[in-house]
């Protein structure tokens, strides 16, 4: 029989309890949310917009209430049992999340596309353009097979034919593809492995007029097994194994290489994996010392061979391999740099430029668009 | 901080019900205006200050016609003040959002309405006008139902506040309309949003007849999840604080006519414009064409209801050349069909109207119509809308089973052939529900 409360009675005692149950309930998880992560949960103060407060809130909310990661996972399954192949354009392959680029931005890959043939026709110094093709394009294995992918290979050939004549073009796909079962690239990250690096290097090596190390002159060292890179991150499928990071050390020669950093500052580290930074952060930041956008490798080499390479942090890995060539490499990331800083940069020092994006970054980004403003007005010091 | 988000159920939602149970009765209503202004606060911080104004007007406006009885003439001033002070309230509103893309503040069309029926029944002597402000700013701005209504009467919830029904089984009945909104708010709802932006985002090279088709069904059932998830836990966190809100829809996919789906879908905007529109211009009372003229304009005005768009009153007048069809011709015929034909005929029509519905001119309803039947030489289906409706067809099923009354049946089914274990069955589907709904918010 219903108990129904008259106005004005002070408390109604256990006319309330399921009420005062099901608030408790509800309240108790979020409640432990705030007390086990509290200290992590936003402060609101008076530089907050109040919707970006909550946003940030509510996404705390979500790390931090009681089984997040099983109660993530439970959703993943149940989309996995509904059909669901895909989660914020990330497919979930065996054992392997790839990243789907999606179509392109028709205006900006045009734009991209025409300060790359400016640059390389007006270009003093001889230009290489490589562009990388992405691990969907790649393990195509692992993606489903009605799965509408944007076709790489076809967008390569097509920006390299308009570059005949202007640069020298390095096709790194037919050689990714042949070794597609291979781990190129890390599970959980769409970054190139290590051994990634080396099958990219020893394309370009030989575009470049060297003779690629063989393997074997690589001592391989394991850093990390539990390494969960960015695309984890995004989303957090836990049905995955974690990627193993590990690093080629060319053994030859008894080679010595200077990184140097400048962010304003300039700082270095006497080797090219300064392993000191596994305990600060990304595993991946090992490789170089990080991406600061404005590296500069140099080595007891005496041959006197310079690389400029502008680019983006995808041809990265390569760069360790490319290191036992040259006595100095200089990296600039334009994705980290505006017009007037770009401009600044002294190419006479370099015999040649490589131009290196990833076919993403070409297809979505304006970084490419900035290599117009590198001037190369002055010829390379031979 | 939506209604479906973890903040609002597990820290705003169980600090209003804590708070408004321990605190005496004549508080509570208090209580949960303050959390409502709190709720507005956080979701709509700019639009505060219209909302309080346009209540407040009101109010004064109730206040106001209720002193001046005698004053016939000026109670006529006052109310006619309001009246349009209130429709124009939404048509700017509305033609913002068309055409300068402003989003329309929260809840507008929901107090604006409500607070509109008021102001009619106060003038008419249908209600009394007690003057608290504070049960009345309740009564238009509740937090549960400031997204989608449903469109109450102050009398009802009156009645309720005096005779405040908080037993174990309204906070059961509470519970099932909340996890019911919350799963089709969180799944059905964000599963055919999802499918329908990735139809939108095939390009145009790549459509088919049946990525049209697709688009069309999962834009139907986008609105009808959205509506219906925000209706049903605005029920059921009304049933959490002693009150009852009416059913806002009723399966209107199943309706067997027409005029059957209107009356099952989005019930309380029907009933307010029935109320306080049709039946004030006569209904169908004074001969066919007033018939005609009356039926064409409360349609068009539950188009409006959607927003400030032609499509939206081109939806209603397709409903209307329905409705009259049926009423002065189909429906002898209709009778004496089987109830699945009249099912069909009548969820045909209405999956049409949705072209009508969701495309954004009428070139690109009529696109959608040519596309549908092949008239635009489009192929029947390429790898890519295959690839769509493979990685989405649970969602897609369970949109159609839960637009039926195929789930109640199947409870109805248990409880009569399990009787004992009924309860603990459903306990535990909830429970189930509820935590599946959960994990789809992180």
């Amino acid at each position: 029989m219903k108990r129904i409360l008259p106005e004005g009675k002070f408390f109604q005692g256990k006319n309330l309890f399921p009420g005062m149950v099901l608030a408790v309930l509800l309240g108790s998880v979020g409640i432990w949310a705030l007390i086990t992560d509290g200290g992590n949960f936003p402060k609101f103060n008076r530089y907050y917009h109040l919707s970006d407060y909550l946003s940030e809130f509510e996404h705390k909310m979500a790390e931090s209430i009681p089984f997040a990661d099983e109660l993530s996972s439970l959703a993943v399954e149940l989309k996995i049992k509904g059909g669901a192949r895909e989660f914020d354009h990330i497919f979930i392959g065996d054992d392997i999340l790839v990243e789907d680029i999606g179509y392109p931005d028709e205006e900006q890959t045009a734009r991209n596309t025409q300060a790359l043939v400016h640059f390389a026709e007006n270009s003093r110094i001889p230009v290489y353009v490589q562009l990388l093709p992405t691990k969907c394009a790649i393990k195509q294995n692992e993606v489903p097979q009605a799965a509408p992918l944007f076709n790489q290979k076809q967008f390569i050939e097509q920006t390299y034919n308009q570059l005949l004549g202007k640069a020298t073009v390095v096709d790194v796909y037919p050689a990714l593809f042949s070794k597609l079962d291979q781990d190129l690239y890390y599970r959980t990250s769409p970054d190139l492995t290590a051994l990634g690096g080396y099958t990219v290097y020893e394309v370009l090596a030989q575009r470049l007029d060297n003779t690629p190390k063989p393997q074997e002159d690589f001592d391989i060292q394991y850093i990390s097994h539990s390494y969960y890179g960015e695309t984890y991150q995004r989303w957090p499928y836990r049905d995955i194994m974690p990627d193993i990071v590990a690093l080629y050390h060319y053994q030859k020669n008894n080679r010595m290489y200077t990184v140097t950093h400048n962010e304003g500052y300039q700082y270095s580290y006497q080797t090219l994996y300064p392993e000191q930074l596994l305990e600060l952060g990304d595993d991946l930041d090992v490789l170089l010392g990080g991406n600061t956008g404005d590296i500069t490798i140099r080595s007891n080499l005496r041959n006197e061979n310079t690389l400029l390479i502008v680019g983006d942090e995808s041809i990265l890995p390569t760069i360790p391999f490319l290191a036992s060539h040259y006595s100095q490499i200089r990296f600039i990331d334009t994705k980290q740099f505006g017009k007037g800083e770009i401009k600044q940069i002294d190419c006479a020092n370099y015999q040649r430029i490589l131009i290196a994006y990833s076919v993403d970054t070409f297809l979505h980004d304006d970084a490419p668009e900035r290599i117009a403003f590198l001037d190369t007005s002055k010829p390379a010091e031979e | 901080m939506g209604l479906s988000t973890l903040t609002f159920n597990f820290l705003f939602l169980p600090a209003a019900m804590l708070i408004f149970y321990v605190c005496p009765q004549k508080y509570k209503n208090g209580v949960l205006t303050v959390f409502s202004l709190l709720f507005y606060v956080m979701n709509d911080l700019r639009s505060l200050p219209l909302l309080l104004c346009s209540m407040l007007f009101d109010y004064l406006v109730c206040a106001k016609m209720v002193r001046s009885t005698s004053q016939m003439k000026r109670r006529r001033i006052l109310f006619w003040v309001s009246v349009l002070k209130n429709i124009g309230l939404m048509i700017a509103a509305m033609a913002m959002f068309e055409l300068d893309k402003r989003s329309i503040p929260l809840g507008l069309m929901v107090y604006t309405v409500t607070s509109l029926g008021y102001v009619i029944d106060v003038y008419n002597g249908d209600e009394r006008f007690d003057g608290s402000i504070v049960d009345y700013l309740l009564f238009t701005s509740f937090f549960g139902k400031l997204y989608a209504g449903p469109i109450v009467q102050y009398s009802d919830l009156k009645a309720q506040w005096e005779q405040r029904d908080l037993s174990a089984e309204k906070i059961k009945q509470g519970i099932r309309f909340y996890v019911s909104g919350l799963a089709r708010l969180t799944i059905l709802a964000a599963g055919s949003i999802s499918v329908q932006s990735a139809i939108r985002d095939i390009p145009s090279g790549e459509e088919t007849v049946l990525s049209v088709w697709a688009l069309i069904i999962s834009s139907t059932f986008a609105l009808y999840y959205t509506l219906t998830g925000y209706c049903d836990m605005a029920r059921g966190i009304a049933c959490f604080f002693g009150m009852e809100f009416p059913e806002n829809f009723h399966h209107p996919f199943q309706s067997r006519t027409v005029s059957d789906f209107f009356n099952r879908f989005n019930i309380s905007v029907t009933k307010f414009i029935n109320r306080y529109v049709y039946i004030f211009l006569g209904a169908d009372t004074n001969g066919v064409l007033p018939t005609i003229v009356n039926t064409l304009l409360i349609t068009m005005l539950m188009g409006l209801w959607f927003g400030l768009r032609l499509n939206y009153l081109v939806w209603g007048v397709y409903f209307t050349v329905f409705i009259l069809l049926e009423k002065y011709f189909l429906m002898k015929y209709l009778e004496k069909l089987p109830p699945l034909v009249d099912r069909i005929y009548t969820f045909i029509i209405v999956m049409f109207s949705f072209t009508i519905f969701s495309g954004s001119s009428l070139h690109q309803t009529g696109y959608y119509l040519r596309s549908m039947f092949g008239l635009n030489s489009l192929p029947l289906f390429n790898n890519r809308i295959s690839y769509i409706i493979s990685t989405n067809y649970m969602v897609i099923l369970l949109d159609f089973f839960f637009a039926t009354s195929l789930a109640v049946l199947t409870g109805r089914l248990i409880r009569e052939k399990f009787p004992k274990l009924a309860d603990t069955f459903s306990a535990a589907a909830y429970l189930g529900v509820f935590i599946a709904s959960v994990s789809f918010m992180i």
